[in-house]
């Protein structure tokens, strides 16, 4: 061998927003470019074939909600906070933070990306969609 | 299961709670003598020790048995979050099975009240906790889910904990020994909406011990009452970054399925079953995953009393995880303990009469893209 292996630098916060073309924000996963295996957040190596041929996959700003819950006793940050598994089109799920008030959400219902002006993201509802 | 059969011939806990003057030593080393001394081996004769439990830091193995003359054997300690215990006991058995040894002590041990309270502290390494991803908002996400798609209500949630709670009021090892009713559970203080505190398995602390021989020891012992071991069976689930159905969990039904292969036994020979009830809504989803009844059934068989005393199949006579307790790493080998009590006729109040095929389930969950990273099932028939 004459390449020396190194660790995979996980631990640097992923990229997962980049600006479409229009200048929407979008969450931006991988697509492994030899066996199809989509992931989100973006890898270096594929979870399928260990290959390293791996491209951006842009991800639709609009998705499904499989299942929300609103955290009041947590270990990790400050309560309340409300989460959801947001199934996008290409593939992915993506546990996301949602926007606004619990109230707001049923099970299945369509749900839209949000950027905030520091970067940060959640889902909220999506008003542009019916579903 | 292949090769030589094995028998559990002791089997003793410590009761559940908060043990704040105990250190991991302190909670297992009564146990480990007890077990010792009712298995009729000295401490000698033990050749091997596997140490389960997810908290105790290095060595926990030898920590506990250098205080009860152990010593120079292989001691191995396995973390598999909640499922510790029950894989140090899958390793324990198949060694056995496979002529390694021919006796083994299992530990399984845990002291939550280290962390003071609260959720769980979850690996900061994986991406979904890093987004705020706590075991008891994974749970809600399945409630919710449950709620979605079974004819089911809150209420019918809240009754997994008044039945648990109903079975530990009479177990003096039970953490939680207090009767609750629905409305207690649902107006108890919200943790991750729909679920409340009483739908929520306790933090607490706790150790069990079993000692496990091949069926040549068994015989040299006289034939005492034991459990022999049908099936023991340790997967750990698929990787998806997609869709998954929370309320099929592959890596129970998959470990259920070789489990009932390895057993030559179904979930209708089952006089009862210790399950991961962590929280309220496990145990409806679990009913269906062990085939206890069929996918889409389970708020059904809860409401019929069919998992109770007088049912087909007791669920939890010991008060399973939402009563008895859950430090984690020692739940797996105290659901055996509970096995052993039931099928050898010690189970006091709480025994299932005539019981003789027992099984025992536990997982270990909490990273991203897996359903739980740890899943193992072990079936019992009663031996004398
Ligand atoms: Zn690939």
């Amino acid at each position: 061998m004459t390449h020396e292996l190194l660790p995979l630098r996980d631990l640097v916060e992923p990229v997962v927003l980049s600006t479409a073309e229009d200048g929407t924000p979008r969450l931006v996963g991988s697509r492994c470019r030899h066996c199809d295996a989509r992931a989100f957040p973006r890898r270096t190596v594929c979870f399928g074939c260990l290959g390293s041929d791996l491209e951006d996959m842009p991800l639709s700003t609009s998705g499904r909600l499989y299942s929300y819950s609103t955290v009041r006793v947590s270990a990790s940050r400050e309560v309340p906070y409300t989460l959801g598994y947001v199934d996008l089109p290409e593939g992915p799920r993506v546990l996301a933070h949602l926007a606004g008030e619990l109230d707001g959400y049923t099970v299945d219902q369509r749900v839209r990306l949000q950027v905030a002006a520091d970067g940060s993201w959640a889902f909220g509802p999506d008003t542009e969609v019916s579903a | 299961m292949n090769g030589t059969s094995v028998h559990v011939v002791s089997a003793a806990m410590i009761p559940m709670g908060r043990h704040r003057e105990s250190s991991y030593t302190g909670l297992a080393v009564p146990p480990v003598a007890d077990a010792l001394r009712c298995s009729g081996l000295a401490a000698t004769q033990i050749e091997s020790v596997y140490c389960g439990h997810a908290f105790g830091g290095m060595l926990t193995g030898q920590r506990i048995v250098k205080e009860v003359g152990i010593s120079d054997i292989p001691v191995v300690n396995v973390d598999n979050a909640c499922s510790g215990g029950a894989t140090a006991l899958y390793e324990a058995v198949h060694a056995l099975a496979r002529g390694e040894h021919d006796t083994a002590l299992v530990v399984g041990v845990d002291k939550l009240s280290q962390f003071g309270g609260g959720t769980l502290p979850l690996v900061t390494e994986d991406w979904e906790v890093r987004q705020g991803m706590v075991m008891p908002a994974l749970y809600a996400m399945r409630a919710r889910r449950y709620l979605h798609e079974r004819d089911a209500t809150v209420d019918d949630l809240a009754m997994v904990s008044v039945k648990a709670r109903r079975h530990g009021s009479r177990n003096p090892y039970a953490q939680y020994r207090k009767e609750v009713t629905v409305d207690e559970v649902l107006a108890s203080k919200p943790i991750a909406d729909p679920l409340t505190l009483l739908q929520c398995c306790p933090t607490g602390d706790g150790a069990a011990a079993l000692v496990v021989v091949t069926d040549d020891v068994w015989e040299r012992l006289g034939r005492p009452a034991s459990l022999r071991v049908r099936a023991s069976v340790l997967h750990s689930g698929d990787f998806q970054a997609g869709f998954r159905n929370m309320l099929r969990p592959e890596i129970t039904y998959r470990s259920a399925e070789q489990a009932y292969n390895q057993a030559g036994l179904g979930p209708d020979d089952l006089d009862m079953v210790e399950l991961h009830d962590a929280f309220s809504v496990a145990e409806l989803v679990y009913y269906e995953a062990l085939g206890l009844c069929k996918p889409g059934e389970s708020t059904d068989l809860l409401r019929s009393g069919g998992t109770t005393y007088g049912g087909s199949t007791v669920v939890n006579p010991s008060g399973g995880l939402l009563a008895k307790g859950h430090p984690v790493g020692a739940s797996g080998a105290a659901q055996v303990v509970e096995a052993f009590w039931q099928l050898t006729g010690r189970a006091g109040e709480r025994q299932v009469p005539d019981a003789r095929i027992a099984l025992t389930h536990v997982t270990g969950g909490g990273i991203s893209g897996l359903d739980h990273g740890a899943c193992t099932v072990h079936v019992f028939e009663r031996a004398s």
